[in-house]
């Protein structure tokens, strides 16, 4: 069955403000509907400089530039005019450390939706009820909805987040190295939420860890000094990657 | 011998020890010195200031002079009541200007010189921001009423910045201005507009109200105070929203708020501690002032509630009565010093408790 671009990312450039360098060079890659896309690369390969340019979280500092297309459904989202907070309600982010929101458990997954103006207090009860048991967190917290998420653990933290996100149902979701900051037993949870998250949304995921991105992506792109160096299926990437480069830094010879 | 016995005799070891014991002592008695005063202060204050206070020193005016009997009912309200209109005015424009500098200007030249002359401005002598206010708001010049001026001046930006920010919200509302250029065009315009309709009001209003306002005036008061306190609480606020983790802010970002969203729901619900003890600091620190107010609200022995006349505040009360020559007005400067120091505490450890609230979670 042919996969359909959900993404399609067109000979990107990308300069932080201030550097005549830029951090992303020509990068060329497809996103595909409901599957998980893993970025691998060693430290200050342009992985996260290259997620984050899918939400555009990079306006937020003046003075970063970039050149090339970002097609989102075939739209260009790098387009001047396109709406940043339409983008953002349709590509969500969970970060590297949790990031909760000063206020109760329920508010934080309520945030969203409050933004987007649900005010029907049943219709968010609902949806913050779904949200948190997408994100198997439900059990743990249902009766304590109205207590600060700051109580909670480092990895319910992170799962609030994921249902923060998930609860205004974004068409793709980005993860930052979401379990760098976890103990193993919140990771395994959270990989097990990616790979059961995929069936609903599109899902891009930062990863330093290697084994991880065996474990939970369909697909692998491999980068390394902001170059994309290979793009190919999970499985080929990692049993018989074509180019040299990718098969030095996933047997280890670097990294 | 073993090794605890060597370091025990080490001659360093021991004149180690001996200047350490004896920068300990010094800075001991130094602690002690310093606090010594401040309980004597406190303690006169209340041994002196206890003997004065009865029902009727909050619930009668003023005795004529020499009369005994009487109370500062006058005082008491005329402070609380500069008191709460320099907050009302000086603590949304520190906020505002806080949020400004830390938030929309973040990082820039503007940005840093405005928070170094606030930094100046807090520790400019209290009596310099009097003269000024004296200047401006109280004395006329030829014929010329400016405090008069300058008050309505003051109400005409205000309205002039309450009508553009209507304007631009309905703007908004109508249409959805994508280009980025087309969107600053606009918000000239809003601008321009909102200056001459401040322009068009200032003319209308003046000269209706300009004589409202005449000579010492407990408006005068509460702008000098208000003056005091603008930079304190813009440097606060400043400091509270820079120490809010950005990570923060690009979460609330991702999820498709606006800026003023950011600001309004996460970075100042993650500071409203820091920021309601700036204010409460901000409003401790101006109750205790009696310079700024000798030539803008003056002093009144009868009550009034007018803001547009002299009006009596505490501490020039406690000024005049000390210097005075009767014993009772003695005794009331001791009594208003109690009240007044009394208040200040409760307001310190009040603010003291908001800030453990924030570490208990």
């Amino acid at each position: 069955m042919p996969e359909k671009e959900k993404i399609k990312v067109i000979d990107l450039y990308f300069w932080y403000a201030g550097s005549d360098k830029p951090a992303l060079k020509g990068i060329n890659m497809p996103v595909y509907e409901n599957k998980v896309t893993a970025l691998i690369g060693p430290s200050g390969c342009g992985k996260t400089t290259l997620l984050r340019c899918f939400n555009r979280m990079h306006d937020l500092y003046p003075g970063n530039r970039y050149k090339g297309k970002i097609l989102l459904d075939g739209e260009n989202i790098l387009s001047e005019d396109y709406d940043l907070i339409k983008l953002r309600t349709k590509v969500g982010m969970v970060f590297q450390k949790p990031t909760p929101f000063p206020m109760s458990i329920f508010d934080n997954v309520a945030y969203g939706l409050k933004l987007r103006g649900i005010k029907d207090k049943s219709e968010l009860e609902g949806r913050v009820e779904k949200a948190l048991k997408q994100a198997a967190l439900w059990d743990e917290v249902k009766d304590r909805l109205d207590q600060p998420a700051t109580g909670l653990s480092g990895g319910q933290q992170q799962r609030l987040v994921i249902a923060r996100a998930l609860a205004v149902e974004p068409e793709v979701l980005l993860f930052d190295e979401p379990t760098s900051a976890l103990d193993p037993i919140s990771t395994s949870k959270i990989e097990e939420l990616v790979v059961e998250l995929r069936k609903k949304v599109t899902i891009i995921i930062v990863t330093h860890n290697m084994q991880q991105a065996a474990r939970v992506s369909d697909y692998t792109a491999f980068m390394y000094l902001g170059e994309l160096i290979e793009f190919d299926k999970t499985d080929i990437i990692f049993t018989s990657p074509s180019k040299k480069l990718t098969e030095d830094y996933i047997s280890g010879k670097f990294g | 011998m073993n090794t605890k016995d060597i370091y025990k005799e080490s001659p360093i070891v021991k004149r180690r020890k001996l200047i350490s014991f004896f920068a300990l002592s010094l800075s001991t008695a130094a602690a002690i010195f310093g606090l010594f005063w401040l309980v004597f202060i406190l303690f006169d204050v209340l041994r002196h200031g206890i003997q004065g206070i009865n029902w009727e020193l909050f619930t009668e005016d003023p005795a004529p002079p020499g009369i005994p009997g009487g109370g500062l009912r006058n005082a008491f309200v005329g402070q609380l009541e500069i008191v709460f209109f320099a907050t009302i005015m000086g603590v949304p424009l520190g906020i505002l200007a806080g949020t400004f500098i830390a938030e929309y200007a973040r990082g820039t030249k503007f940005a840093k010189t405005v928070s170094i002359l606030s930094d100046i401005m807090v520790s400019v002598p209290s009596i310099v921001v009097g003269t000024f206010i004296y200047a401006i708001l109280v004395k006329p010049i030829g014929h010329i009423n400016l405090g008069g001026v300058v008050a309505v001046g003051f109400l005409s930006a205000i309205i002039a910045i309450i009508f553009g920010g209507i304007l631009g919200f309905i703007v908004n509302k109508l249409f959805s201005i994508k280009n980025p250029a087309t969107g600053r065009f606009i918000n000239l315009l809003i601008t321009l507009s909102s200056v001459l309709f401040g322009l068009f009001s200032f003319l209308y209003l003046m000269p209706k109200l300009v004589d409202k306002i005449q000579g010492f005036n407990g408006w005068a008061g509460a702008a000098a105070l208000a003056f005091i306190m603008i930079p304190v609480v813009l440097r606060t606020t400043e400091d509270m929203l820079s120490l809010v983790p950005w990570t923060l802010r690009e979460a609330a970002f991702a999820l498709g708020a606006s800026y003023f969203r950011v600001i309004k729901d996460i970075v100042y619900r993650a500071a409203a501690t820091g920021i309601l003890t700036g204010v409460i600091l901000s409003i401790s620190r101006v109750a205790g002032e009696t310079a700024p107010l000798l030539f803008t609200s003056f002093n009144n022995s009868y009550f009034t509630m007018n803001m547009n006349e002299p009006i009596a505040s505490l501490t020039v009360t406690i000024f005049n009565y000390a210097m005075g020559p009767y014993e009772d007005w003695h005794t009331k400067a001791w009594a208003a010093s109690f009240v007044i120091t009394f208040f200040i505490l409760i307001v310190t450890i009040l603010s003291r408790v908001i800030i453990s609230w924030k570490y208990k979670g």
